[in-house]
């Protein structure tokens, strides 16, 4: 009988834990409340920034916020396994900037209206404000911005011998792209003969994203998509973007741009001394110095423009937004939270752990700039060049067809064709949105 | 009373096995049976409702004839080839020698390794710039460097031979345990009979292991249909989608673009080509005996 009861219990023990380990939401950690508070779940790969702002706001309202970290690589994926199947388990949704529009598709955002003063609202810049608004209503609030920034190797360039006046350009007289490819091309010539030191000329620190690689056809006057948004037929197959992709895809074949070495490794390449220009963020001037540069192995300028279309130069803008998740059981705290982080003390402490733009002019403080001055250009261009990327629900489609095209591009593909699938792969998810709307 | 008890005792024995059998069918159901039957019923929706929608536009879509068509090129060259090196491999440690221990687990190691670490392994090896492969068919053969996985025409190719290098050791093992299970003295009555080597192996080994085929067969299918880690971790579908398999368009569409509808009706698909091929290979396995 007794060895009955012992199976019985051991058999319903092995089912409780079975089960409960099916539940998603079961053993996660209370979201409601925690001694003397509430608790907030955010899942981010800022995990360092956040973790000290959210000390700081614990000290000061007694609700804690847990900080789950991820890679960056894997952020959306696993953000869109979690919110798809209406799960609670975290409170806060960290949203890159274009993905906002895509989110509110889906539902998984709240908007922030009750947040957020029209004044508070207003003070962002315009055009994070326009990546977080959906159908007339604010979803996601920036956590900062981002500017596209030109970086070189000081060591490379003097070995080389090559000498330039870097500060003689300036937001209106920037060094064209085909100035940067020839000193890049000597210097190649000089550095790495043969090739066997594996040194490139330039490198893109976002490679094959759109973020970055659009903005060659965007300053030379493409657009990223059509002004209703319901197609890019005509837009991403343009002359412009023609022009951007052939100059591009040259460079990439004579070896000036680098081929089958992903964004992270270009990012590696620089800090290794192996690449003699790196277009990156302004955000990267803090990776570097991570990396055990210093300002004597480095120096940075304005993204460079194209011969003949200097008045058209588009700089990259917009970064990651902070929302509230629309499955949340604690959306009053989360909206609160969000505020805290984008307009209030939270922001000061991200961005100055960070080193990332700001995500209002007011923002650039003497304090921020003395730490990345790299941001004096950020602010330069986010008031002049900045260039918003395509707002579209079907923004990841867009982004991964567009992302294959560049690296296809990269890989020596037939531009036409390449163009044409992607047009019809682009098209093809925007006419699915246009008709489930 | 007494036949109470006796019915009772024998009830008690017959119910045992399932008993037994009851944990691993639980979690049979709840993860192998359970997901496909809700994949089947998501696949059949379309914003919410019952509907053949998502199919059609699946179906109207280049992209997802395009994947098929990778999907199926490639099962048609690394199935065979698996089950044929892995046949061969197996025929090579089942023999008597000293050491044939070691090689059976050399030839046994890749299978150990996790497929993301023989990705990143892989990747580098076969880099385009200045990777290994390169490396020696630049220095040995004076070759130009191969884009390998940067190249639309190579990429496939390169994925097939990953996954047939990680995969037939794996295979080799029920094929050895097929042929440890053939009677010596079968092999004894050929030779007396005369039969040379490949009499042998063509009359004898290969018929003799046909239901160790069959479940080869089976399973391996299955399982590369399934394939698509090399293709998100190294290649992510490209160059030119030419290694975007079926398996990783459903994968981008459940978890990159939110569309879990299409995602189940890819997958659908996938089930259905599956059991397609798995029925032929039953038919024609059945037809030779």
């Amino acid at each position: 009988m007794r060895k009955k009861v012992i199976c019985m219990l051991a058999g319903v023990s092995l089912l409780a834990v079975t089960v409960s380990g099916c539940d998603g939401k079961g053993d996660t950690p209370d979201s409601g409340s925690s001694e003397g508070g509430k608790t907030l779940k955010l899942l981010t790969h800022y995990d360092a920034a956040f973790a000290e702002a959210a000390k700081k706001y614990e000290e000061e309202t007694g609700v804690k916020v847990e900080v789950e970290q991820t890679a960056y690589e894997n952020i959306g994926d696993t953000l869109e396994v979690v919110l798809s199947s209406g799960s609670d388990e975290y409170d806060l949704i960290m949203a890159d900037g274009p993905n906002t529009s895509a989110y509110v598709n889906r539902g998984y955002l709240e908007p922030l209206a009750g947040y957020f003063t029209e004044e508070e609202k207003g003070e962002f810049s315009p055009e994070l404000l326009k990546q977080g608004t959906v159908g007339g209503e604010f979803y996601a609030a920036p956590l900062g911005d981002s500017s596209t920034v030109l970086y070189y190797n000081k060591n490379l360039l003097s070995e080389a011998g090559i000498e330039v006046d870097w500060s003689q350009y300036t937001g209106e007289n920037r060094i064209t792209w085909e100035e940067l490819t020839e000193l890049a091309r000597e210097a190649v010539k000089e550095l790495d003969p043969d090739g066997s030191k594996g040194i490139y000329g330039i490198e893109i620190g976002q490679v094959s994203s759109v973020y970055q690689m659009n903005l060659l056809a965007n300053s030379m006057g493409g657009k990223n998509i059509s002004d209703d948004g319901s197609t890019v037929k005509g837009v991403i197959d343009s002359d412009e973007w023609k022009d951007a992709i052939a100059w591009y895809q040259g460079l990439v074949e004579e070896g000036i741009f680098s081929k089958g070495v992903s964004g992270l490794e270009t990012y590696n390449n620089f800090y290794a001394g192996k690449c003699v220009f790196e277009w990156m963020t302004a955000d990267s001037y803090t990776f570097c110095l991570s990396a055990d540069m210093t300002e004597d192995d480095f120096g940075w300028t304005y993204q460079p423009c194209f011969a003949g279309h200097e008045d058209e130069v588009a700089t990259g803008c917009g970064n990651w937004a902070l929302g509230v998740s629309a499955f949340s059981k604690n959306k009053e705290e989360a909206g609160k939270f969000v505020n805290y982080m984008t307009c209030g003390e939270g922001n000061d402490i991200f961005l100055s752990i960070e080193g990332m733009s700001p995500n209002t002019a007011e923002r650039y403080t003497e304090e921020l700039t003395g730490k990345n001055p790299v941001l004096e250009i950020a602010k330069y261009e986010a008031e002049n060049t900045a260039y918003v990327r395509a707002v579209t629900p079907a923004f990841n489609e867009y982004s991964a067809a567009l992302s294959t095209m560049w690296e296809d591009i990269r890989n020596g593909a037939d531009m036409d064709t390449a163009l044409e699938r992607t047009v019809e792969q682009i098209d093809s998810a925007l006419g699915e949105y246009s008709e489930s709307q | 009373m007494k036949g109470t008890t006796a019915i009772s005792a024998k009830m008690k024995k017959s119910m045992l096995p399932y008993c037994l059998l009851l944990p691993a069918l639980a979690f049979v159901l709840v993860f192998k049976i359970y997901p496909l039957i809700y994949c089947f019923i998501q696949g059949f929706h379309y914003k919410g409702s019952w509907s053949l929608e998502t199919f059609r536009i699946l179906f109207s879509n280049k992209s997802f004839w395009h994947s098929l068509w990778v999907t199926v090129k490639m099962n048609l060259v690394m199935t065979p080839l698996q089950i044929v090196l892995s046949f061969l491999m197996a025929l090579l440690v089942n023999q008597a020698v000293r050491g044939v221990g070691t090689f059976r687990s050399l030839y046994y190691l890749p299978v150990t390794i996790s497929m993301p670490v023989a990705a990143i392994c892989w990747s580098l090896m076969l880099s385009v710039n200045n990777g290994l492969a390169n490396s020696l068919i630049g220095s040995w053969f004076g070759m130009e460097p191969q884009g390998f996985f940067t190249d639309a025409n190579q990429a496939l190719w390169c994925i097939v031979a990953l996954s047939t290098w990680k995969g037939c050791g794996y295979w080799m093992m029920f094929y050895l345990a097929g042929l440890k299970g053939i009677d010596t003295s079968v092999y004894e009555a050929a030779k007396i009979d005369g039969a040379g080597a490949l009499q042998t192996l063509w009359n004898i080994t290969i018929p003799l292991v046909k239901k160790t085929t069959l479940f080869v067969m089976v399973a391996d299918t299955s399982i590369n249909i399934l394939l698509f880690a090399p293709a998100q971790l190294i290649t992510s579908g490209g160059p030119s989608d030419s290694t975007n398999v079926l398996m990783y368009e459903a994968y981008k569409q459940a978890f990159k673009y939110g569309s879990y509808e299409k995602g189940a009706a890819t997958t659908c698909v996938l089930v259905v080509l599956i059991l397609i091929i798995v029925f032929f290979q039953f038919k024609l396995t059945n037809q030779e005996d």
